[in-house]
């Protein structure tokens, strides 16, 4: 009787608890969802993000905008995302990095911003720096909206430059010059105590640049952008022009990385602790690298990324990323979804990011506004990548590729490189066997997505 | 009495606690258990279309590949069935007749062998498959048939009777079926269920995210058979798995004789001994990495470098890194194997050794005739667990050292040095744009590899082990 009793009860206080906590649906308030890859600890990177979306939520007190930072990793964001896209449960928008752009639109789980936004939202695209929108525009339609930009560019220790006689003022600006410089360089290798010349991540990016800057295609069909592209051009001149700067740094023992490939982090801890001379990285770390080196007791030097020759004057692509709006969902919450994308990046808060981050201003009245206050004067640094920017020829080469297995085609060339600097295989090899690997990925993806 | 009173007390503390908790439980995680319910009645409500597509199916299922699985698996089941009653025979157990049993095997065999061919989708026996499709496919329905065979054989020749004092019962019977039944329930959602989706993701050919997907059959394994990438990366695991098992439990059992010495202190050095289990391996692993890391900025080498003035190339070396990656699984499971150890050598009787020691045998005598042997079934328990670690927990250590390389051959076409197949698996599956389908044939062929080594080890070691003093 008693446990019949207590049963009873206990089902009675089981109801009534849910039927206290269950959400009344009356309030028209719209709560949308946001995530992004900048939630690392001591990421003031957030900081920025929520700073903006407070101030979006201030104007538009019906809506509740969550920033969210699920990884700090832009493939696991990016899974995770459309993980629960498969079980409804999609965040509204979706920081994606620029080369999973393709996969993006192929997934069917987002809507193109073109076709979101409102006529006044779009003629503000306009506005957009040509090279960046011309990145995020596939097969016509602009799909997402450029948010973080970066580029690479060339980092070096002025101090250390000075202690063995080379100009500080001169940073060498093409393979030949970094060749020469590091011969200066490694000649004082032991009472410097240096590991090598030169470290920069070992990834696919950098390549990426030097094909674009030599107006040089990474795949068929104009990159992709014409048709789905069918192979990788990894065989080409230009790409053994890269991977023999790759071959002559190996034997000469100037260059190094941490062994982990696109190990960014590492390789500023090794340039930061005085063992290379000089570094490439993402502009994304500009602010993070002048910190570091002031208490490391040395001065930085900035310049812009190296270039392949003299000759290859046609202008790198815009790495970063894009924020997509994801399909399924009530359209007042799309809307704002929209809404806080074009307050997002609006010129104003362009210009916030820019300055709070070092990814740089993708509104070209962003650059005209800075460049009045004498932003880029006072801060040199950050006026290389917009500098380095605006030498783009917008053209197909600096647009960059889009291909649906861009992880496995980026990663046949970092073990193309990988194989060149740590067991000496011949470039030629090395690239053949990283177009066969590409090209495979290329013809399964496109086996399985039809055209 | 007083005992009595206050078990009836505990109980009921007990039974409130769970009451308490579990309304939390219901009340807390509400939304996530609507939505489990509505998938499961859901799943319920889609029986009987599932139904109607599977009858369909069969309908418009041409002859030829009905027949050829029907035949097999009928010929499968007969053979099996017969053999199994000539067997049970000659033991002396009540049987049906031969006839019966021989018609009972074909009739069982040719369904169980829709199993297999349904889900294959009869694939393996149409004309344009391949012959190790073929090859394959006759296997499969062969070993479905006799696998619903021999649950029904064991029915019909009755269970041995237990002894009943031995085994306990319920009062009520349906007590144990609600006691296992939040179990049971997860394990068939969370478990269960996946498997078999898996088994269906290897037979299509799809990319995440993508949903669309095209049938394959049995292709994904076919290419994974021919793969030079997938083949040394059997190897590679294979050797990781047996160097990590022999470091890691011979050191083991090293250090925990030395922990059991009667020395003052001997808790502290037991509870640092002990300290690296409790470190997740991806923790270990960072710690690892920032050891290793090379380029100048890696400890060990920094030291190397300032002392020797050497810097070897601990992660773009293929052998070095297949030795820091052993290490460093080592070194994570090293505790585990000490604490196991440990209990073992406390359990030995010294009152063995004190007799083999009268009769002069001396330290070393009393360790490998006495000591070891007692240890038997840690060391079973130890080496079961050690390969599974091996095969599926080496993954946070490859990922944060070397992500699988330093490639072989040129550009990697031969796979990557440390590219073991959990590692390969994971990548396969979780990277954008990534064969899953693929990756679904390799977690299937891992699950067997495992399975196998562990009946293996079952089957070949346990028997030689006596359990208690």
């Amino acid at each position: 009787m008693i446990r019949t009793r207590l049963l009873t009860l206990a089902l009675a206080a089981v109801l009534a608890l849910t039927a206290l906590g269950a959400p009344s649906q009356a309030q028209e308030k719209i709560e949308i969802k946001f995530v992004h890859i900048f939630g690392g600890q001591q990421d003031s990177r957030s900081q920025v993000v929520q700073g903006i979306a407070d101030a979006f939520m201030a104007q538009n007190p019906n809506i509740t905008v969550t920033v969210t930072s699920t990884s700090t990793d832009y493939i696991e964001l990016f899974n995770s995302a459309l993980l629960a896209a498969e079980q409804g449960q999609a965040p509204h928008i979706v920081q994606v990095e620029d080369s999973l752009s393709q996969l993006a639109a192929d997934s069917g789980y987002f809507t193109p911003i073109s076709a979101l936004a409102t006529p006044e939202q779009l003629a503000t695209l306009d506005d957009l720096v040509p090279t960046v929108r011309a990145y995020y525009t596939i097969g016509g339609e602009l799909l997402s909206m450029p948010w973080n930009a970066s580029n690479p560019i060339l980092y070096y220790n002025r101090t250390l430059f000075a202690a063995v006689g080379l100009d500080p003022d001169a940073p060498p600006q093409t393979f030949e010059e970094v060749l020469a410089a590091c011969e200066t360089i490694m000649a004082q290798k032991e009472e410097l105590k240096l590991t090598a010349c030169i470290n920069f991540p070992m990834s696919a990016w950098f390549a990426e640049q030097w094909l674009a800057m030599q107006n040089a295609l990474l795949t068929d069909n104009d990159n992709g952008r014409m048709g789905r592209a069918t192979e990788v051009l990894y065989t080409r001149p230009e790409m053994l022009r890269v991977a023999e700067f790759y071959k002559a740094l190996a034997e000469k023992g100037y260059y190094t990385y941490t062994g982990r490939a696109n190990d960014y982090n590492g390789e500023g801890i090794t340039f930061l602790s005085k063992r290379t001379a000089m570094s490439i990285s993402s502009t994304a770390g500009l602010t993070l690298f002048m910190n570091f080196s002031k208490a490391q007791g040395f001065e930085l030097g900035t310049a812009p990324l190296i270039t392949p020759g003299t000759d290859a004057d046609n202008g790198g692509t815009v790495g970063g990323a894009s924020v997509w709006v994801t399909a399924d969902h009530p359209e007042a919450e799309l809307k704002a979804a929209v809404d806080f994308i074009f307050f997002l990046t609006s010129t104003e808060n362009d210009i916030t990011w820019h300055k709070g981050t070092g990814y740089f201003p993708i509104r070209q009245s962003s650059v005209a506004r800075l460049t009045a206050e004498g932003w880029f004067e006072q801060n040199p640094p950050f006026a290389i990548a917009v500098n380095q920017l605006a030498k783009s020829r917008g053209n197909v080469a600096n647009a960059g590729f889009v291909v649906g297995p861009s992880t496995e085609v980026r990663e046949a060339l970092i073990k193309a490189f990988q194989s060149i600097v740590d067991s000496g295989e011949t470039p030629e090899a090395a690239l053949a066997a990283a177009k066969q690997a590409a090209d495979k990925a290329l013809a399964e993806y496109n086996a399985v997505v039809g055209n | 009495m007083r005992d009595e009173r206050l078990q009836t007390l505990s109980v009921r503390a007990i039974a409130a606690f769970v009451i308490v908790f579990s309304a939390w439980f219901v009340v807390a995680e509400r939304d996530g258990l609507l939505r489990l319910l509505m998938w499961l009645l859901n799943g319920i409500g889609a029986a009987p279309s599932a139904l109607e597509t599977l009858i369909t199916y069969y309908l418009t299922l041409p002859a030829e590949p009905l027949l050829l699985s029907l035949g097999i698996g009928g010929l499968a089941g007969g053979l099996a069935s017969y053999l199994i009653w000539q067997a049970a025979t000659r033991a002396g157990r009540r049987v049906p007749n031969r006839v019966a049993s021989a018609a009972l095997g074909v009739g069982v065999g040719m369904f169980g062998a829709q199993i297999a061919a349904a889900a294959t989708q009869h694939c393996t026996y149409l004309p344009e498959a391949a012959f190790a499709e073929t090859l394959i496919g006759v296997l499969l329905t062969a070993f479905m048939a006799v696998a619903v065979l021999l649950p029904l054989w064991t029915l019909i020749l009755g269970r041995r009777r237990m002894d009943g004092a031995e085994s306990g019962y319920f009062r009520s019977r349906w007590l144990g079926y609600i006691l296992i039944a939040p179990t049971l329930l997860s394990l068939l959602i969370f478990l269960y269920y996946p498997s078999v989706q898996m088994l269906n993701l290897s037979l299509v050919a799809r990319r995440f995210p993508i949903r669309t997907d095209r049938f394959v059959c049995l292709n994904n394994y076919i290419s994974l058979a021919g793969d030079a990438i997938y083949q040394n990366s059997l190897l590679t695991t294979l050797f990781i798995t047996v160097v990590i098992v022999l470091l890691s439990m011979t050191a083991a059992l090293g250090i925990a004789v030395l922990a059991s010495q009667k020395v003052r202190g001997a808790a502290f050095y037991r509870t640092l001994l002990i300290f690296p289990f409790a470190l997740s391996p991806v923790v270990s692993a960072a710690v690892f990495q920032a050891m290793f890391r090379e380029g100048g900025s890696g400890l060990i080498n920094f030291f190397l470098d300032s002392t020797v003035g050497i810097q070897p190339s601990w992660l773009r070396d293929a052998a070095l890194a297949r030795w820091v990656v052993v290490f460093a699984g080592v070194w994570n499971i090293l505790g585990f194997n000490i604490i196991f150890y440990i209990a073992g050598l406390q359990n030995v009787p010294r009152d063995l050794q004190e007799a083999a020691a009268i009769d002069g045998a001396n330290r070393i005598q009393r360790f490998f005739r006495i000591v070891f042997p007692m240890l038997a079934p840690y060391t079973f328990f130890l080496l079961v667990t050690n390969v599974t670690y091996s095969f599926y927990g080496i993954y946070g250590a490859i990922d944060t050292l070397t992500q699988g390389g330093p490639p072989l051959g040129a550009a990697g076409s031969l796979g990557g040095a440390t590219n073991v197949l959990i590692y390969k698996l994971y990548q396969d599956a979780f990277s954008p744009g990534a064969p899953i389908g693929a990756a679904a044939a390799q977690a299937v062929l891992l699950f067997l590899i495992v399975a196998v080594l562990t009946v293996l080890q079952f089957r070949t070691l346990e028997r030689n082990i006596t359990y208690g003093a």
